[in-house]
């Protein structure tokens, strides 16, 4: 119910009249000499008490007589709040922009924005429509455009959250006037309330203008005075001394316009404060934090640093997630060394991937034999090194091994024939060797070998050797290499200067195989004695294990893949990572499940925190930051910006201002409840009347004189 | 004339009271009402105000042989008594309430002021008739006393009389009335002009005590009309001006049941007169004085 003519109400003043009226004449205590009493004696409790209800029933006619005019003369009328000014004007759609930033967060901008977002609904009229947009770098529709402002406004109360999103305006408003168009004829006037941070406004939002007759009215919630401490540039770095000892770095950020003295910030690991240091930040200045991690059992663990600020809360803490590796086992496979070959296939390669506590690898040796009679291959790594020969079952079994995800690396040494590795590998892998093309032996002509020139450096495998200077192999001299055929399916990272294949990779089933044309240790190459030896074979380990770099942490608004996630971490950790098909949770820092599209797994991050992923037996956590340029809340000028956004063209302005009237007969429809008011008041009028004629003192039945 | 409530000149033959209150000679007053009351009675000749007329009763022991009627005695050869026999004169006794609630007027006068007009008028009227007339003023007792005469210089006298008397203490109607009838001597006229506000079997067993005694009595209730109709708009301390007592009264819820209470009570005092043959009438504060005369000896020559 609401009302055209709201002002009348002042008329309820009115009602005051018979009240005071009433009690005027009940209270006047003045004095009355009556020549006797006796006969007021005699008047009955009874008949008082009759006749005083039923002047307490003429005050009630009287009130309600008059509360019913006042109420016609206010024009009531049903349907959500609409007022008389808007019978017979243009009508107008507000498209209610709010922004749910994480700057919003400072102070108390969140409510102050909600309560201006609530005072626009409350403020539109009959035939307005109100839509309700939250917005950040994602805008997300509340409430269409509808005339229910009950609904906007609920969702103003209950609907509405504040994210930790960066700000973008250019997105909201293309969204806004997308909406506003869906109104028709008539004013469009977007309502952005928004903290009009200087760095919400990309180059792509400078450029774009809002279309003809739309307007934009500002609600500034921004101050040029602000105080604020963030953290930013996470990063967990190897002490520089080699020890294994584990720094987590960041900056302090005064973003605010004021120097801040004693300012805490404290390492929590796992949830539990371990460490704490404090600062003196000048204004615009971002000195360095730096804390010792302490030692970590295997694992990830969750770590967060926390800076003490009240002024703006969202952005006080970075999480990360730092992972101490247990070893990732692999199994080299080599021939049985006898005493007098001194030293094994697998002497380098142990020392390249042992090289510190930091190394994922355990590298363990095993013969063939073994491999066979163990029944099944250990782990998802497997370095076929320089063997010579092998049963049909052992084939079998490498063949399953790679097709169902395991990483096989086969490096051909002196030992291997080609026959033996055609009849192992020929029949399931691209690659064949040929017979002529054997190594030379164990001989090493000065001048006779080859050089490893042409790398694929795009590859995986090489692209931390692209740069200049980190790394080269071009000074490693092969002696003995084998000749492989390539077919189609396999790929070749590096070739000899002679054209020869040095390196190929192809993919079986879900494994990757990379074939080596020459040994791994010194005695067809001397490879080993370079630096790029370790990390070549890092490399080709994490290849094969389909290695991807653990990101320590995520922005919000980034898009994760919580079950590729997962099985990296399974990976890692050398479990087993169980068939695809299993459902996979996700959960928000607050713990609240993540609805996750059923045929995707990309999911974006909205809350800064900790998210959880679960599968069933797996875990891990993806921990996720405020974006940083969120956290200056320089405050533009949202004058200007605005300015930016309107059309320049004032005939399209006029254009599209066509009034849409609500035509006179809905207007009285809706309207037409004072008819009845009036009639109400009427009717009660008419009763006191009655009533008031019956008890008035002429209508006392007097005493007749003699004469009458 | 001026009428009592709208101060607009009327043209009626009656005497407004509020009028009379600006007459300061009490004589003139009387002069005024009786001698324009008997200038509109020339076509009524028979009115007449004497009780000279002779009833017959059956005597009884004790009664004065003298006033046997031999003749009757003669002719039916029983005793009879033969009362007012042949008088000329008779003796008109006022008898005017003086008590505190006679001071009460809501209309410009006052119902003791009435009640002076009324009993200067009567009294005038009665020595026109040649009839003597006294007066007695009461409140809780008598007050003044002037035996009814009918010498021409008495009349100065009873009009002075009326126009000392001023309202006294309470109303006791019984003592004073026990009081006059036991000083009458001679049965006569009495009139009694009072509001009668006092306990109603009072005021009745008072009248008997004047009517046993053979007395024509005629009452004149005079009440103030606000007493009537219990017109008063605001609430207020009413306060009893005899008792000095007070009551907080919002008139309009009791107005009602106050006109029907003393509606009742006029009711009473005409019924209970009418038994003892006692002439009562009601006269408002606002009624003409001749009004009041001319309609109180309609209904007197009506009734005999």
């Amino acid at each position: 119910m609401n009302f055209v003519n709201p002002l009348f109400f002042l008329g309820a003043a009115a009602i005051a009249i018979p009240v005071l009226l009433h009690l005027i004449k009940r209270e006047r205590a003045r004095k009355i000499e009556f020549s006797t009493l006796m006969y007021l004696r005699k008047v009955s409790r009874k008949t008082i008490r009759y006749q005083k209800l039923r002047h307490l029933l003429l005050l009630l006619l009287r009130v309600l007589a008059f509360a019913l005019i006042v109420l016609a003369f206010t024009r009531p009328f049903l349907g959500t709040r609409q007022s008389a000014a808007s019978l017979g004007r243009a009508t107008i759609a507000h498209i209610i922009l709010l922004d749910n930033s994480m700057s919003m967060g400072y102070g108390d901008r969140w409510e102050e924005g909600k309560k201006a977002a609530a005072a626009i609904v409350r403020s539109a009229q009959l035939g307005d429509k109100v839509a309700l947009l939250e917005f950040s770098d994602r805008t997300f529709v509340r409430t269409s455009l509808t005339g229910d402002f009950a609904e906007a406004l609920a969702q103003i109360e209950h609907g509405v959250e504040l994210g930790d999103r960066a700000t973008r305006y250019g997105q909201a408003l293309k969204i806004a006037e997308k909406i506003s168009l869906d109104a028709g004829t008539g004013k469009r006037v977007v309502h952005l309330i928004s903290d009009f941070q200087k760095n919400g406004v990309t180059g792509e939002d400078q450029n774009f203008r809002l279309g003809a007759g739309a307007e934009i009215e500002r609600v500034d919630l921004g101050s040029d005075e602000f105080s604020n401490l963030a953290l930013s540039n996470v990063q967990v770095v190897e002490a520089a001394d080699g020890g294994g000892e584990l720094k987590i770095k960041c900056s302090l950020v005064n973003f605010g316009t004021q120097d801040r003295d004693n300012v805490k910030v404290a390492l929590l690991v796992n949830g539990r404060s371990v460490a704490e240091q404090r600062f003196r930040v000048l204004k615009g200045e971002s000195p360095p934090v730096e804390f010792s991690l302490p030692g970590l059992t295997p694992g990830a663990h969750p770590v967060s640093l926390e800076v003490e600020d009240a002024n703006h809360v969202r952005d006080n803490r970075l999480v990360a997630s730092v992972e101490a590796l247990g070893r990732t086992p692999v199994t080299t496979v080599e021939n049985a060394v006898s005493r007098l070959e001194g030293r094994s296939s697998s002497y380098f390669l142990s020392r390249a991937l042992n090289i510190s506590v930091l190394s994922p690898y355990e590298l363990t040796a095993i013969t063939p034999q073994k491999l066979e009679a163990a029944g099944a291959i250990p782990g998802s790594l497997l370095i076929w090194n320089n063997v010579s020969g092998a049963s049909a079952t052992l084939q079998k079994r490498l063949e399953e091994f790679a097709k169902n995800g395991g990483g096989l690396a086969i490096a051909l040494g002196n030992s291997a024939r080609a026959a033996d590795f055609n009849r192992m590998f020929a029949s399931w892998l691209p690659v064949k060797m040929e017979e002529s093309g054997t190594g030379t032996g164990g001989r090493r002509p000065a001048d006779d070998y080859a050089l490893m020139t042409n790398i694929n450096t795009t590859h995986p495998i090489f692209r931390p050797f692209s740069d200049p200077h980190s790394g080269t192999f071009a000074n490693a001299r092969f002696y003995a290499y084998a000749r492989l055929t390539v077919a189609a399916g396999a790929e070749v990272l590096a070739r000899l200067d002679n054209g020869t294949p040095a390196l190929v990779a192809a993919d079986v089933g879900k494994g990757r195989v990379l074939v080596f044309a020459s040994s791994a240790d010194d005695a067809c190459n001397d490879l080993p004695l370079k630096a790029v030896y370790a990390p070549f074979w890092q490399q080709i380990l994490r290849y094969l294990s389909n290695y991807q770099e653990e990101r320590r942490w995520v922005e919000v608004g980034e898009t994760v893949a919580p079950r590729k996630l997962l099985e990296e971490t399974a990976l890692r950790q050398g479990k087993n990572v169980g068939t695809s098909d299993q459902a996979v949770a996700l959960l928000d820092p607050a713990g609240n499940r993540v609805e996750m599209n059923p045929g995707s797994d990309a999911v974006a991050v909205d809350k800064a925190g900790f998210y959880q992923v679960r599968m069933s037996g797996l875990n891990a956590m993806i921990p996720v930051n405020p974006t940083p340029r969120e956290s200056d809340l320089s405050h533009g000028n949202s004058e200007e910006m605005v300015a930016g956004w309107i059309s320049r063209d004032p005939e399209a302005v006029s254009a599209t201002s066509s009034d849409v009237r609500l035509d006179p007969e809905e207007q009285e429809r809706m309207q037409q409840f004072w008819r009845f008011l009036l009639l109400g008041a009427l009717l009660f009028l008419l009763t006191e009347a009655y009533l008031s004629a019956q008890m008035s003192p002429n209508r006392a039945e007097g005493i007749q004189g003699p004469g009458k | 004339m001026v009428h009592a409530h709208t101060g607009i000149p009327q043209p009626t033959r009656f005497i407004d009271p509020i009028v009379l209150t600006k007459i300061s000679s009490l004589e003139l007053v009387a002069r005024t009402v009786v001698e324009g009351f008997i200038s509109g009675l020339h076509r009524s000749p028979h009115l007449g105000f004497s009780v000279n007329f002779a009833e017959y009763r059956p005597y009884h022991q004790g009664d004065d042989i003298r006033k046997i009627d031999w003749k009757v005695f003669a002719r039916l050869d029983r005793f009879f008594i033969k009362e007012y026999e042949g008088e000329t004169n008779t003796s008109i006794q006022l008898i005017l309430d003086c008590s505190h609630s006679m001071a009460y007027g809501s209309r410009g006068i006052s119902k003791l002021e009435y009640g002076q007009f009324l009993a200067a008028s009567l009294g005038y009227f009665g020595f026109k008739q040649r009839d003597g007339v006294g007066f007695v003023s009461f409140d809780e007792g008598v007050v003044e006393y002037v035996p009814p005469r009918g010498s021409i210089g008495h009349l100065n006298t009873v009009l002075h009389a009326i126009e000392r008397s001023q309202a006294g203490q309470k109303t006791n109607l019984l003592k004073p009335l026990v009081d006059i009838s036991e000083r009458l001597r001679r049965r006569g006229i009495i009139i009694l002009i009072s509001d009668l506000l006092d306990e109603p079997e009072r005021v009745i067993n008072g009248l008997r005590r004047l009517a046993c005694r053979g007395n024509d009595v005629t009452v004149f209730q005079v009440l103030d009309p606000t007493e009537l109709d219990f017109d008063f708009s605001e609430s207020a301390q009413f306060v009893d001006m005899e008792t000095r007592a007070e009551m907080h009264v919002i008139p309009d819820y009791v107005r009602r049941e106050y006109c029907r209470i003393i509606k009742d009570q006029v009711a009473y005092y005409e019924r209970e007169c009418q038994k003892d043959r006692i002439d009562f009438a009601m006269i408002k504060t606002t009624e003409p004085l001749d009004h009041a005369l001319f309609t109180y000896l309609l209904r007197r020559e009506q009734a005999y």
